[in-house]
């Protein structure tokens, strides 16, 4: 009798230690509808922001102070104010985004579509990742809850800091595959508004300068077959998690190689991009004819990494920052 | 001429020719310098047999975080800790600068199609949580390498 009493006891104080175990050590996961509302609520906040970004490019460290300006619903501007971005402006009016870059003179247009900050997101990022809420801290004065993004198999992806009460990204941690650090956002100061020019989010705010339409619309696979006269091959494989999240004509920006394919997968938080060009060398490894069809090269880059090969006349580039096997898989199933 | 200047020249070029800086006569006479000699030029042979190496892609990574962590208090044994460290470090270096040349650095071939890497980057920016603050800084000085500037 005794035993089947310490038994219970245990079993008792078991499940309580489990119950209301602390927060803090553990981590509270966050379910996809409060995912999806912190998406909903951080789109319908306006609000400026100064603090510093700090980011890696090539094996250079960029830091640069910004001022960043969010207005509802999804739209933002982003003032780099010291070198060496000093100048630069990046903003997205709803429909695309845009980049003025003074040491060019010139208006870079992204028109993009896709799964952008939506609620729509929040299943396919529940789905891929655990989003633990890992306690309190403060930044830029306010009280934030603090997010960690984590795949299941446990590498860390993200870490957020977010406003308690207005539901707004105050810190941000990007990490990449090797676990490091890829880039850093944090601001200092922030005020929320009641409403923003619609103007400050338009292209035109930056003047009249030259403008590259470097991207056009989502399409189909089969129409941009047909827009770029060749046959587009998607992966018959891709990595558990991702889908084909768009599917567009990539312009090279310098006009040095012909109108490429391009096709993105995404898994919710990250994602996988697969460029196909026809009949043209454009410099890349493994795409020269004397290096033999389907010869493939791998390169690392802190963005991602990318392989590249060349088949039937076509170059293919699938870039993601995923494992070196899943890379040669995605590119032996094209 | 001594057997200091001697050694002096050897070190500073090992595979000379020990008539032109009239080490020769020296070493005839000194065996020591003599042997100094033969052990400096099978080093530089040595090294220079070795097959050049690829540091680990994620080494660059490795070091610029440890440059970026902030540093902590130390205990005494931590501070020895610490100078074996750096003394390792050191060494690792040095053999990354000997053995890896920058153009056998396989991201340099990543450069050539620099445009798709800016464009994967770019549709970052409309993720969900994404950080287009820095994925903006990134785009915009990928652009610019793309355009023929630097980071400046």
């Amino acid at each position: 009798m005794k035993r089947v009493v310490l038994i219970i006891t245990l079993i008792a104080v078991s499940a309580a230690a489990y119950l209301f175990r602390p927060a803090i050590w553990h981590g509270k996961p966050l379910s996809a509808a409060g995912i999806g509302h912190l998406l909903d609520v951080q789109a319908t906040q306006s609000y400026s922001a100064c603090g510093e970004t700090t980011s890696w490019y090539e094996g250079k460290q960029v830091i640069s102070r910004i001022k960043f300006i969010h207005g509802a619903p999804n739209r933002y501007r982003v003032e780099y104010v010291s070198s060496p971005l000093k100048g630069v402006v990046v903003g997205d009016d709803g429909t695309s985004i845009w980049r003025f870059d003074p040491a060019l003179h010139e208006v870079v247009d992204v028109i993009t579509t896709g799964c952008s900050v939506s609620s729509s997101c929040a299943h396919l990022l529940c789905g891929n990742y655990d989003i633990l809420q890992m306690g309190v801290g403060r930044v830029a004065g306010r009280q934030a809850r603090i997010l960690q993004i984590s795949s299941h198999s446990g590498k860390l992806v993200k870490r957020l800091w977010i406003d308690e009460k207005t539901g707004v990204q105050l810190k941000c941690e990007d990490y990449d595959s090797m676990q490091h650090l890829r880039s850093r956002t944090v601001y200092d100061s922030v005020q929320y508004l009641s409403s923003v020019p619609d103007s400050l989010f338009c292209k035109s705010s930056c003047g009249h300068q030259a403008c590259v339409e470097s991207e056009g619309a989502s399409m189909t696979v089969s129409g941009l077959s047909k827009a770029l006269g060749f046959s587009v091959t998607q992966p018959h494989y891709i990595p558990k998690g991702y889908s084909l999240n768009s599917c567009r004509v990539y312009e090279c920006m310098h006009g040095c190689c012909p109108k490429s394919a391009y096709l993105r997968y995404t898994n919710g938080l990250e994602s996988i991009s697969v460029f196909e060009t026809p009949n043209h060398n454009c410099g890349m490894p493994g795409s020269c004819p004397e290096s033999g069809a389907n010869s493939c090269v791998l390169s690392p880059d802190v963005q991602g990494r990318t392989a590249s090969f060349t088949r039937h006349n076509v170059a293919y580039v699938v870039i993601g920052d995923i494992d070196d096997r899943e890379l040669h898989r995605i590119a032996d199933s094209i | 001429m001594k057997c200091d200047d001697v050694r002096k020249l050897i070190s500073e070029a090992p595979l000379g020719d020990p008539r032109a800086s009239g080490v020769e006569a020296h070493i005839a006479n000194c065996p020591d310098c003599a042997a100094e000699l033969r052990a400096m030029r099978k080093t530089v042979q040595l090294v220079e047999s070795v097959e050049p190496i690829e540091p680990p892609a994620g080494l660059w990574n490795c070091v610029r975080n440890a440059i970026g962590e902030p540093v902590q208090p130390r205990s005494a044994p931590a501070r020895w800790n610490a100078v074996w460290q750096t003394g390792i470090a050191c060494v690792a270096l040095a053999a990354l600068i000997l053995f890896a040349s920058p153009h056998q650095h396989p991201i340099t071939e990543s450069y050539a199609f620099g445009s798709f890497m800016n464009g994967h980057v770019e549709y970052a920016s409309r993720d969900a949580l994404s950080d287009p603050v820095a994925l903006g800084s990134v785009a915009t000085i990928s652009y610019r390498e793309q355009a023929g500037g630097a980071i400046r």
